[in-house]
């Protein structure tokens, strides 16, 4: 049984611990974690599909790539796997407002249709009730 | 002649290994390996080259099936992170109330962090340190038209 300080030696002194790039560079990409985790309540118009959609994609590649680089990096490995979480919820969060934005825009586009159609009968009326009228 | 004549005469070669990663200094061991052990059947490795005396097509194949070369993830995932700079250009019109400034704080910061550590590390890798740097500078940007936009939405409401 190993004692908690016996494991914090371990942590300190491992090939991807705190004295090494293999630590902090994942560190910093755990921000891209926050920074979703930050924009969840947000309004969906603020979710750039570009940045998301290739987060996702890039999520992906990198948990693979800490899967199979030697020294294994667990970290980096949990990094991506919550920030490909978050970034398809975000994504998701993204298509359904922009589809109903789109559902909105033909209906608006119907509705214009509509009350031009009906402008254009009422000056056919308009212009018949006058010959009518002569 | 076989290759253990070869390896027998240039046995005082600087590294002592026949593979392409070598750096043999004796030149007559470089042009022997390249041309009469290239297709050895005993060495299925090209034999002493370096790359000052490798024709394109071998450091083609050198570069396929170098164990970081595109067969792997250690080529493809440093390769898409591009995909964030790439992915911050095509937002670069993009109205600057709908950046998330979150998002790009994290950007930069990666940016900033991971080209330094690309520098620190053995052997230097100089592809990553570009792929960060030049996200440091989009995302970098992409932060100064959020916050130069919230400032000015800012003074408005202060001066009313």
């Amino acid at each position: 049984m190993a004692s908690v300080s016996a494991k914090l030696l371990q942590f300190w002194n491992s090939p991807t611990g705190p004295k090494t790039t293999h630590f902090w560079g994942p560190v910093a990409n755990w921000g891209f974690v926050l920074a979703g985790l930050a924009d969840m309540r947000k309004d969906p118009e603020y979710i750039s599909p570009n940045m998301t959609g290739v987060m996702c994609v890039y999520s992906v590649l990198f948990m693979r790539f800490a899967w199979e680089v030697k020294p294994r990096n667990y970290l980096l490995l949990a990094c991506h796997a919550s920030n490909e979480a978050v970034q398809l919820y975000q994504l998701s969060r993204w298509y359904g407002w922009s589809s109903s934005q789109q559902q909105q825009q033909q209906q608006a586009g119907g509705n214009k249709e509509a009350a031009a159609g009906v402008k254009v009968e009422e000056v056919k009326r308009v212009e018949a009730a006058p010959s009518k009228a002569a | 002649y076989t290759f253990d004549a070869f390896a027998q005469q240039h046995a005082n070669c600087s590294t002592g290994r026949y593979d392409i990663f070598c750096s043999c200094p004796c030149s007559e061991a470089n042009a022997l390996a390249r041309y009469a052990f290239r297709d050895s059947p005993t060495h299925p490795t090209l034999g002493c080259l370096t790359p000052n005396n490798m024709t394109i097509g071998q450091k083609l194949k050198a570069f396929w099936n170098h164990p970081a070369g595109p067969k792997t993830i250690h080529f493809w995932a440093p390769t898409f992170k591009w995909g964030i700079s790439l992915a911050n250009i095509a937002d670069i019109n993009r109205p600057a109330d709908k950046i998330s400034l979150p998002q790009q704080c994290a950007i930069t910061a990666t940016g900033v962090i991971w080209s330094r550590y690309s520098t620190q590390i053995t052997p230097v890798n100089y592809n990553l340190l570009a792929v960060n740097a030049f996200m440091a500078l989009t995302g970098g940007y992409q932060l100064f038209r959020k916050i130069s936009y919230d400032m000015a939405q800012q003074t408005p409401a202060a001066t009313a």
